[in-house]
């Protein structure tokens, strides 16, 4: 595999010299399986924005949160197997905001965490959330957890594409913000390693069965 | 009513970029170049910011003229 072009948010590789499966395994790993941060739960305290709480929440949880991916565990998979979660699978963070006599925009950098060690925030402070007119006000309690693109599109961690150009096979890779993009591809990479072992672990228990006899 | 956050199509985020986008614009640079600059490469990006309507703006101004007293 080697590098054709890399930049903050894309990367480029010739994937070639890879079983054609293989490099297609690690396309769709990066799309559905790569783990991401994204607000999962909303409290909604207060909501007197023209936006209903649902369209809002919805706004919200397409932000891409930058990840942190060695400190926390997916949702589901961790072993407090709480639904609230603990402090390795939810990261909790405050939006409050209050037009007074002038109008206001609230953006994603109004986004608040709880604690101030994290290094989960919002991946740019740019993005417009909802406007305000004057003695409007949110205030709304978010959940961050670490989800797979499987179960919902917001975690998805990036696009890939795997194309033919001038007889290579080259796999791009771009990231929403989640994750750097060679991140992305070694953590697909590491996820797929473990499919295959998983794959020939059973295989193995398989043939090692006695034959039934055909009944 | 809003700005989308992400593109429709291929899911890159975009609402990060309209208030330069919008800025650049009203100060008469082309929307073509406006969007080169900021890196959308595919068409389907680039639409969502051509074909943007912000009803949340006009929204605002309602309530700012009609909603003198708060109701309650």
């Amino acid at each position: 595999m080697k590098i054709v072009a890399e930049d903050s948010e894309s990367i480029t590789l010739d994937v070639s010299d890879l079983p054609h499966p293989l490099a297609n395994a690690l396309r769709r790993v990066i799309i559905r399986e790569v783990p991401t941060m994204a607000v999962e739960e909303i409290l909604v305290i207060e909501n007197s924005s023209p936006m209903t709480n649902e369209v809002l929440a919805h706004r919200i949880s397409l932000i891409p949160f930058i990840t942190d991916l060695d400190n926390f565990n997916v949702a589901e998979e961790c072993s407090c197997q709480s639904r609230l979660g603990c402090e390795k699978c939810v990261v909790r963070f405050v939006l409050r905001a209050e037009a007074t006599d002038q109008p206001i925009t609230v953006y994603s950098r109004d986004i608040k965490p709880e604690r101030h060690d994290t290094k989960v925030a919002p991946f740019d402070g740019n993005i417009p959330l909802v406007a305000l007119a004057p003695r409007q006000k949110i205030e709304l309690e978010l959940y961050v957890r670490l989800g797979r693109g499987r179960k919902h599109a917001k975690w998805q961690s990036g696009i890939a594409t795997l194309y033919e150009e001038n007889s290579r096979w080259l796999l791009y890779v771009e990231s929403y913000g989640f994750l750097p993009p060679r991140r992305m591809v070694l953590e697909a990479a590491r996820i797929v390693k473990t499919r295959i072992e998983e794959i020939g672990a059973g295989l193995k228990e398989l043939m090692a069965r006695e034959p039934q006899s055909a009944g | 009513m809003m700005f989308p956050i992400r593109c429709f199509s291929c899911g890159r985020v975009i609402a990060h970029k309209w208030d330069e986008y919008q800025r650049r614009v009203s100060e008469g640079e082309h929307p073509r170049d406006v969007l080169d600059s900021l890196g959308f490469k595919r068409y389907c990006c680039r639409r969502m910011f051509i074909s943007a309507v912000n009803v949340m703006d006009e929204l605002i101004e309602f309530h700012q003229k009609y909603s003198e007293a708060p109701s309650a």
